[in-house]
């Protein structure tokens, strides 16, 4: 009697499973490669030259750097307070802290108006002390950046300090090491890895922010016009340029991954 | 500090294991002295290390260094690790990766308050005095299993601790870094001003290390003494499987023991003992035979062959009965009565060979 051979090796298999497979596959690369067709390399030092471009492109480096920075200031140590043992309300925390992950962009910039506008709730008492106003302004960027991209950095942390062996603080602390040291001098350089591809992680999130970023921030050229929103824009008036953006988007991207492969792709 | 000044260490470590057994035992170390604390897994060693380093409080009791006072729970005291004078030996050591061994010994130092130089120049000293100054600069996972054991030890060392605890600190070595290493310990140990404890389940390493034993079982103590005393009259049957004895248990009177398990056993020293009482005798001690053997005044059972174990050149009985041992007989004794597993035997001790001290 025949039977078929259960294909394991190889790239054959059941019509039903590799044709679908195939289209998904498609359907993720095929913009990508119709976004590197349509671009006008040629043209593209001169398009990236251009005042406008540069200036999206010097705020985005900009803004998202300080928000990951903000972001590694803010959420290292939130990451620590979430795994220390006893922690009262551990899971509604870890829930709070992940809301920003799954909300709307949009809804996070709403909710950033509402808190710190005009007339939010610590904007107004702000700007009768203090006379500023932030949105509208690149600070307005960074705000709304560093809030989509914090938990990214939070759960990345979170996970290397889980998986970090403990005994090496307990060891650190009959050495003498109050709890400060501790984490300065043994914590963080245990999960280093992990706040680094959290760092980067969180830069990606902030550098691609848009919907956050334009209702918080708007679009004022050279001062809250970021990449994403520049290429949005430009789309109407000058799709070469926003194809320009995109590439460079786009390499940045491929340039993150080749970074973070050791972490995500050799498994 | 000076060696005077170094201060006796007296406890009564009450801490919870899990759900399993409280700890409970009582634990006195001098200056300069070196304890061991035997057990078996889980008998509670980790746990009494833990409570004097102070990574896990005491639920009850007291634990003093001198005349400070380092945990009472019933007076609200605790003293937290890192303001306790003490160095840890950590089982598999726990050298901080992303240091270099120079680094790690100098972390206690830098903690104290020492600058970063002069840390480093003391710790140097350290590892030169361990045998390990040409490998400062490297990091833990270029160092073997005993020089990483050397590095742990400077480490402990350098930050000049009252108390120095080892947790099987001879463990993840191979049989022959063990000897060597065991040697340099027992040198360092032996040097050390302070009040040293060595947690372990070997009892070559504890009969080597200390000048005391302390064997718990379950959370209690069960035995203590000099390990010449430990190994020559054990007291549970932990101990004795330990120190390679048979220990049986029953009453004694007038020159002849009523056993617990049944049977008798004559004995001739001590023949005033009486009460209950502990007997022991060495496997070698024991003679096997197919027939019940006649003539001298003899302690003969009669037993079953449960195990037979290669021990050395020699071969050991597991003997069931009325009186269960181990007896340790000659290869050609073996093939000559045919001792396999199973097989019907008596088994003899003469009185001399028996030692009975009171339980």
């Amino acid at each position: 009697m025949t039977v078929n051979r259960p294909r394991i090796r190889g790239v054959g298999g059941p019509v039903a499973l590799t044709v679908p497979a195939l289209v998904g596959l498609a359907f993720l690369v095929g913009p990508l490669i119709g976004l590197v067709v349509r671009t006008p390399w040629r043209r593209l030092p001169e398009l990236l030259a251009d005042p406008a471009v540069a200036d999206a492109l010097r705020l985005s480096l900009v803004a998202s750097g300080i928000a990951t920075v903000l972001c590694v200031l803010l959420g290292v140590p939130l990451a620590w307070l979430l795994v220390q043992p006893g922690l009262p309300g551990r899971s509604l925390l870890r829930a709070l802290v992940t809301v920003p992950l799954v909300m709307p962009p949009v809804v996070g910039g709403v909710a950033l108006l509402m808190l710190l506008g005009r007339n939010g709730v610590l904007g107004v008492p702000l700007a009768a002390l203090t006379g500023l106003t932030i949105p509208f302004t690149t600070t307005a960027v960074v705000l709304a950046e560093a809030f989509v991209a914090l938990p990214f950095l939070v759960l990345s942390v979170e996970g290397a300090l889980r998986s970090a062996d403990r005994r090496y603080e307990e060891a650190a602390a009959t050495l003498g090491a109050d709890r400060l040291t501790v984490f300065r001098r043994v914590t963080v350089p245990l999960v280093l890895p992990g706040i680094a591809s959290g760092a980067v992680l969180a830069w990606a999130r902030a550098l691609g922010e848009f919907g956050a970023t334009v209702t918080f921030a708007g679009s004022y050229p050279g001062r809250t016009q970021t990449m994403p929103v520049a290429v949005y824009l430009a789309l109407e008036s000058s799709p070469d340029a926003a194809l320009a953006l995109s590439v460079v988007l786009l390499f940045v991207s491929v340039l993150l991954l080749a970074l973070l492969r050791d972490r995500w792709i050799t498994r | 500090m000076t060696t005077s000044d170094r201060a006796v260490l007296s406890a009564r470590l009450m801490a919870r294991h899990g759900e399993r057994f409280q700890l409970d035992l009582p634990l006195q170390v001098s200056a300069g002295e070196v304890v061991a604390l035997l057990g078996p897994n889980g008998a509670g060693k980790t746990t009494a290390l833990r409570a004097l380093a102070g990574l896990v409080p005491l639920h009850a009791g007291v634990l003093r260094l001198g005349s400070r006072v380092w945990d009472d729970p019933v007076r609200g005291v605790f003293v937290p690790s890192h303001r306790r004078s003490v160095g840890v030996v950590f089982q598999d050591y726990l050298l901080f990766p992303h240091l270099s061994a120079l680094d790690n010994v100098a972390f206690g130092p830098r903690c104290q308050g020492f600058s970063r130089t002069q840390a480093r120049q003391g710790a140097y000293r350290w590892l030169r005095r361990v045998g390990m100054a040409d490998q400062a600069t490297s990091r833990p996972a270029a160092l073997s299993g005993g020089q990483a054991q050397r590095v742990a030890l400077a480490r402990a060392l350098a930050v000049e601790p009252d108390l120095l605890l080892l947790d099987e600190p001879l463990a993840a070595l191979d049989a022959e870094t063990r000897t060597l290493v065991r040697a340099e310990l027992r040198h360092r140990l032996t040097e050390f001003p302070g009040c040293a404890l060595v947690v372990t389940h070997d009892p070559v390493d504890a009969m080597l290390l200390a000048d005391r034993l302390v064997v718990i079982e379950r959370g209690r103590l069960v035995q203590q003494g000099d390990p010449a005393e430990v190994a020559r009259r054990p007291r549970t049957s932990y101990v004795a499987r330990l120190v390679g004895l048979n220990l049986l248990r029953g009453r004694a009177q007038a020159g002849r023991v009523r056993l617990t398990g049944g049977g008798t056993v004559t004995v001739t020293e001590d023949a005033e003992l009486s009460g209950e009482v502990l007997v022991a005798f060495r496997p070698a001690a024991v003679s096997v035979y197919r027939v019940p053997p006649h003539g001298s005044p003899r302690n003969v059972w009669p037993g079953t062959v449960a195990g037979v174990d290669q021990y050395g050149g020699r071969v050991r009985l597991a003997v069931t009965g009325p009186v269960p041992l181990t007896a340790e007989v000659s290869a050609d004794a073996v093939a000559e009565l045919k001792l396999a597993a199973g097989e019907r035997v008596h088994v003899a001790v003469k009185a001399t060979e028996i030692d009975v001290y009171p339980a």
